[in-house]
């Protein structure tokens, strides 16, 4: 369960980008920067599908990294969400499930 | 040796802010997190992070040394590379001098983060254990690479023989 507070749906505002990942075929991870759009009302962000499409090899095991880059810590920060994906034309639908947080503000 | 890459390869590489490192992680989940790149050797391909000991990034690449990491841009700057390149390859933890081992590729962190150096000693006191930190060395096996960024082509892939 995620508990989509007010700062949670701030950080997913100002986040510019996600890193989406899953497993490729033979087990490397795969990790794709791509745009977004976060759907309020459902909980779900849709990513464009590259082209040729990927095929993940599994569609649960999946994170999205949001990332953004905050000015006044000089560094990028994350907010890490579980979940699944599902094609839908040509775009993916990310549904998370739990959520996780750096415990400290900068990463490195 | 490996062959050479292109030079925006490179180019991504080594002007890149940060980079995401993917580990997997017991659940078999691969994650991506932001990283500070430390070294790259362009003769080998061999890439360098620093990680603290504790994080389960470390045990993550012990039990599971198939990794990749993300070079995109992140919005920094206007001299940022467009290019998108996603190194996969095989990592190894070294933990044999957690209090200074890795110091010595510092200076390519700190190039990319010069604040870093300075606020090492805070980070330490904020999360007991930072400066206590693994080398992760990967060794490249798949270069993939999207020029400009452009995901409407096929990325250019390079494989590295082993």
């Amino acid at each position: 369960m995620i508990d989509w507070t007010e700062e949670l749906l701030k950080q997913i505002e100002a986040s510019s980008r996600v890193a989406l990942s899953y497993p490729g075929v033979d087990d490397y991870p795969v990790v794709l920067p791509l745009p977004f759009a976060f759907d309020q009302d459902k909980r779900c962000f849709t990513l464009p599908i590259p082209h040729p499409r990927p095929t993940p090899a599994s569609e649960e095991r999946v994170s999205l990294t949001l990332l953004y880059y905050d000015e006044q810590m000089k560094g990028e920060r994350y907010v890490l969400f579980y979940g699944h994906l599902s094609e839908t034309g040509n775009e993916w639908t990310f549904i998370p499930s739990h959520v996780a947080q750096p415990k400290w503000r900068r990463r490195a | 040796m490996m062959n050479q890459l292109p030079d925006w390869m490179y180019h991504a590489i080594e002007e890149s802010f940060t980079c995401q490192f993917a580990s997997t992680t017991a659940r078999d989940i691969p994650v991506a997190l932001p990283v500070f790149l430390n070294h790259f050797d362009p003769d080998t391909g061999t890439l360098i992070i620093s990680s603290p000991v504790a994080m389960k990034r470390v045990e993550n690449v012990r039990q599971r040394p198939k990794v990749a990491i993300l070079f995109s841009p992140v919005g920094t700057g206007p001299g940022e590379p467009k290019h998108v390149l996603l190194v996969q390859g095989l990592a190894e933890v070294d933990d044999t001098n957690l209090e200074s081992g890795w110091k010595r590729y510092f200076a390519g962190w700190a190039r990319r983060q010069p604040s870093a150096r300075a606020s090492l000693t805070r980070m330490e006191q904020a999360m007991p254990g930072y400066t206590q930190r693994a080398i992760i060395r990967v060794r490249p096996t798949r270069f993939l690479g999207w020029p400009e960024g452009n995901f409407q082509q096929p990325p250019l892939v390079l494989e590295v023989k082993q």
